[in-house]
């Protein structure tokens, strides 16, 4: 099973940019509901799979997203 | 009056002594049939119903009671088995009628729907079928970011329907990348047989 890493976002406007970017960018990503064992302000976190984190982030720097940090989590399937 | 105990039981067993015990009486006498899981107990239901006959039933401690008056003649539908849904994944159907989740903001609704699909391959029970028709047939063609998500679960046999009269009039037939082209009847015996139909 791969290792997944979700983003956190303060805002749901900050999710929305992070799709855009990732996706532009070729990126595989997927928006999902923050994982039960974290918790953000507006409950929507963006799944990737953990070897991209690096460029993940970068991605969103330079898309001017903030966001409210990465975790790794595990693929529950 | 005839007791079938089918307490401890679960499907087919109840649905095979039920049909022996229908079988082995005349007609017009009373079957009564006790029953101590809720699955089994629809499933019998059913059964009996679809045989023409109207079960009453009543609950008690977990056990159920049914009581039945033998009808005359053979068993419209004998292939009392065939009743049995032991398979989790027969449970429940998910339709989409709409891209969009809730009502308000489509821009939140656009957030939401695809928050859900994409973890609807973690839950369980899977669904047995997903429907998408009018504008939830954006969700299964090119430009949709949930393909791959759908794509996973139609690998793991949930069977995806989607809506042709909706493809062709919104003018997406050849951009279906995701599930099996429906129509109305299909979709609409899909629902009817479903456990029960979850409309995000």
């Amino acid at each position: 099973m791969a290792d997944c890493g979700v983003v956190l976002f303060h805002t749901t406007s900050a999710a929305f940019g992070a799709e855009k970017a990732l996706i532009r960018a070729g990126i595989k990503c997927a928006l999902i509901p923050v994982p039960r064992e974290l918790s953000t302000d507006c409950g929507i976190a963006m799944r990737f799979d953990w070897p991209d984190r690096e460029n993940v982030i970068r991605i969103l720097q330079e898309a001017g997203v903030e966001i409210a940090g990465t975790h790794k989590t595990e693929r529950r399937h | 009056m005839k007791t079938v105990d089918a307490r401890g039981q679960a499907c087919p067993k109840p649905l095979i002594a039920a049909k022996k015990a229908l079988a082995e009486m005349p007609a017009g006498e009373t079957l009564t049939i006790l029953i101590d899981n809720p699955t089994s107990r629809q499933n019998v239901e059913r059964f009996l119903r679809d045989n023409g006959m109207s079960p009453r039933w009543t609950e008690e401690n977990g056990v159920f009671t049914l009581t039945v008056a033998k009808p005359a003649g053979e068993l419209a539908k004998p292939d009392a088995e065939s009743y049995c849904r032991t398979d989790s994944r027969a449970g429940h159907v998910i339709v989409f009628a709409s891209n969009r989740m809730g009502d308000g903001s489509d821009e939140l609704g656009e957030l939401l729907i695809k928050s859900l699909i994409n973890i609807i391959a973690e839950t369980s029970p899977l669904p047995s079928h997903i429907v998408f028709y009018n504008s939830g047939i954006f969700l299964a063609v090119e430009g949709s970011t949930l393909i791959d998500s759908l794509r996973e679960l139609e690998k793991k046999g949930v069977r995806l329907l989607v809506c042709g009269t909706c493809l062709q009039y919104y003018g997406r037939t050849d951009s279906l990348r995701v599930g099996t082209i429906s129509n109305m009847y299909e979709i609409l015996q899909t629902m009817t047989d479903a456990g029960h139909v979850v409309k995000p």
